[in-house]
């Protein structure tokens, strides 16, 4: 623990922090509808809100879908099942189009290449066949079908003109289809299942993790990749070539699922000289998360890990919206033991820390110097973050909990899994403004009732806002993501957020969620 | 099965009158427990629905599809023992349940919670040598067996029974993970391997 240190650090990370001078963040944990606002000055728990089933994605995929990922900026949603994937319209809820003959065994995970505004949309696949599939939208065979150039803007008008065309549906339609997505590379290298696939902020790094117990990281060094992205339809007849730039190989078990932070202010708020920018989580079958960091050598290293689950983590969500005092953002993580955790940096230790290194303060204290092979203290210390657990939300599952969505808009968590419950978490805006401290025992909440929920201490300003039994009647759900709306009951298209979740009934159901 | 050296070379069988029934004991063995045919007259057994008590619609022959409406009534214990116990293990002759890998009085069915519709349904297997290094896919084919024969809302938990295994909490475990699961049954060797176990289920 470092001493006191004057306070010549960024105001922004001062222990303690400053209260906020307004509850700014009241408008997240009301829900999306117009009436935000309003509630804005009294706010001190997380308004209530109902979900309601919207109909669902007019295609039955037959068997178990795994998930579906929306697209960051086009109302379209990838839907991965068996050995293929099925892009749905947002705007119609009708299939789109689909990505098919590219793996030999399940598409598991799905993720959309972001930073791609002006170029074709382009889809990477994670496979049980131990491979990721990069596929790119043809926008030759989209003009046939009368859309435009590689445009995003145009891409919407085609989403809608193959969306009727395939209300009317041959078999024949198939084939046309195919053309409308060319698989254009494989990445090999993993030695058993990819489970995961996830593209850093910035679209630059690609990272999947396998069976095989590691991560992988790859960076996109082809033609179209950099500062030519924006290049549009050219840059994309550019070669595409992946590197390989690390393999992280420290957990004891399958990695279930990758994450990257997001580009929001608060993930520059530290460490700043000693990591770059990116920061990446994986979640595993040994029961832990890890936080893995490039530091200034290139080497990417793990910085945390994050032990406190009974059971296979099964994936992990970072906080999408910026944090108040634009602080690190929150992990998510989420288990086989039917609980969500949060965790939150340590920031005021790590930038003592970090003003240590940078004061060459080191050398001042003479027990540094000798207990660590002759390296300075606070060189060793600054190669790991201190993670704590900072709420365990309201028990809402009896079984494995296998997704969870974190909103960017509103702030407020979803969850759903085994037991086909789906569950929607608001976060008291008064204690999102100063969590800041761990968890008192985060172990205590065992048979907390969902009902009694807002009681516990380990909750920490987490309520449980409302719950669907049996959304897939019956079927374990394996999936949720909010999505923005784009189909005709919102009023406010682009914006709104509803839920969609993807079951083992190969049904993806769309839900309301709106405050009551 | 060519499998030159056993786990266990001799297993301790059960005969036909041995095993759970619903019908009167040592109503229908037609055969001794010595005949390798044994599994036929057991499958027999259990698809003749004829006799049970109860009803009509329960019937493990329907294993293939996931129509819940067949499924009016509750499964209890022993409709799950007869969906199960004519598994045939993977390096004997005989069923699990001539094996007493599966036993009766610990498969236990959990009718819903107050705040779900589930069932969940509870097999501890014990298999016939605490080493066995066949009990991940013993463990893999039971599971398969019920999610297959089960309505949707059925969740089926397959352990090893306390102590029976060496590697209890590594297998167990693995039976629960269901990316596993179903990663396992794309593996072309064990799904044969599974699909051979089921033959005798039919």
């Amino acid at each position: 623990m470092a001493a006191p240190t004057p306070p010549t650090v960024p105001g922004d990370s001062l222990p303690p922090p400053p209260p906020p001078p307004t509850p700014a963040p009241a408008t997240t944990t009301t829900t999306s509808s117009t009436t935000a606002t309003a509630i804005t000055p009294a706010a001190e728990a997380a308004a209530a809100v109902r979900i309601d089933a919207l109909p669902p994605f007019k295609l039955d995929l037959g068997d178990r879908a795994w998930t579906s990922v929306p697209h960051p900026t086009l109302p379209l949603l990838a839907t991965t099942h068996d050995k293929a994937a099925t892009v749905f319209s947002l705007a119609t809820f009708a299939k789109h189009s689909a990505l098919t003959g590219g793996h030999a065994r399940s598409v598991r995970s799905a993720a959309w290449q972001p930073g791609r505004e002006t170029a074709p949309p382009r889809l990477v696949t994670g496979s049980f066949d131990a491979t990721a599939g990069l596929w790119s939208w043809n926008p030759a065979a989209a003009a046939v079908n009368g859309g435009g150039g590689g445009g995003g803007g145009r891409l919407e008008t085609e989403v809608k003109a193959v969306a009727k065309r395939s209300g009317s549906g041959g078999s024949d339609e198939e084939e046309e289809e195919e053309d409308e997505w060319i698989f254009n590379l494989v990445l090999e290298g993993h030695d058993s299942e990819v489970k995961g696939v996830a593209f850093s902020p910035s679209g630059q790094y690609l990272a999947t993790c396998s069976r095989d117990k590691s991560v992988w990281i790859w960076e996109d060094v082809g033609a179209g990749a950099g500062a030519g992205a924006g290049a549009g339809g050219d840059g994309d007849d550019g070669e595409d070539e992946w590197e390989t730039v690390a393999v992280l190989s420290e957990h004891d078990g399958d990695v279930k699922a990758v994450a990257w932070c997001p580009d929001v202010p608060g993930r520059r708020s530290t460490g700043s000289g000693t990591y770059s920018a990116d920061v990446l989580a994986s979640a595993s079958y040994d029961d832990t998360a890890r936080i893995w960091r490039e530091d200034a050598d290139g080497e990417w290293v793990c910085v945390a890990v994050l032990e406190g689950h009974d059971g296979t983590v099964w994936g992990l969500k970072w906080e999408q919206k910026p944090r108040p005092g634009g602080r690190f953002p929150r992990l998510l993580t989420f288990s086989a033991d039917a609980r969500i955790r949060i965790w939150t940096l340590r920031q005021d230790e790590h930038e003592a820390d970090g003003e240590n290194a940078d004061g060459e303060n080191g050398g001042s204290h003479p027990m540094f110097q000798s207990g660590f092979g002759g390296l300075p203290n606070t060189m060793r210390r600054s190669l790991r973050e201190e993670w704590d657990c900072t709420a365990v939300l309201p028990q809402a599952h009896t079984r494995d909990i296998y997704s969870v969505t974190w909103s960017a808009a509103t702030g407020m968590v979803a969850s759903t899994g085994s037991d086909g419950v789906i569950a929607v978490y608001g976060e008291d805006p008064a204690a999102a403004a100063k969590q800041t401290a761990p968890t008192p025992a985060p172990q205590t909440t065992d048979g907390a009732d969902a009902t009694a929920a807002a009681a516990t201490d380990s909750a920490n300003g987490w309520r449980l806002l409302a719950t669907v039994t049996d959304g897939h009647g019956g079927y374990e759900i394996n999936h949720v993501t909010w999505c923005k709306r784009f189909d005709p009951g919102t009023d406010r298209k682009g914006e709104e957020e509803m839920l969609v979740t993807t079951g083992d009934d190969g049904v993806v159901r769309p839900w309301q969620v709106r405050a009551v | 099965m060519q499998k030159s050296e056993l786990d266990n070379a001799n297993p301790t069988i059960l005969s036909v009158s041995q095993l759970p029934s619903r019908r009167a004991t040592g109503g229908t063995a037609r055969h001794g427990p010595d005949s390798k045919y044994d599994y036929a007259a057991l499958a027999s057994l259990s698809s003749d629905t004829s006799s049970w008590p109860s009803d009509d619609d329960i019937d493990g022959d329907h294993g293939d599809d996931h129509d819940g409406e067949m499924w009016e009534a509750p499964v209890d214990e022993q409709e799950i023992y007869d969906l199960i116990s004519t598994i045939s293990d993977p390096e004997h002759p005989n069923t699990l349940g001539e094996l007493n890998v599966v036993r009766l009085p610990d498969i236990r069915v959990t009718p819903a919670g107050q705040r779900s519709n589930l069932t969940t349904v509870l097999v501890d297997l014990t298999p016939t040598v605490n080493h066995c290094s066949l009990a991940t896919v013993i463990g893999l084919a039971v599971r398969w067996r019920l999610e297959q024969a089960l309505p949707p809302s059925y969740r089926v938990d397959v352990r090893m029974k306390d102590g029976s295994h060496a590697q209890d909490d590594q297998v167990n475990k693995q039976l629960r993970d269901k990316e596993r699961v179903a990663a396992a049954l794309e593996n072309d060797t064990l799904r044969n391997v599974v699909d051979k176990m089921l033959e005798t289920c039919a």
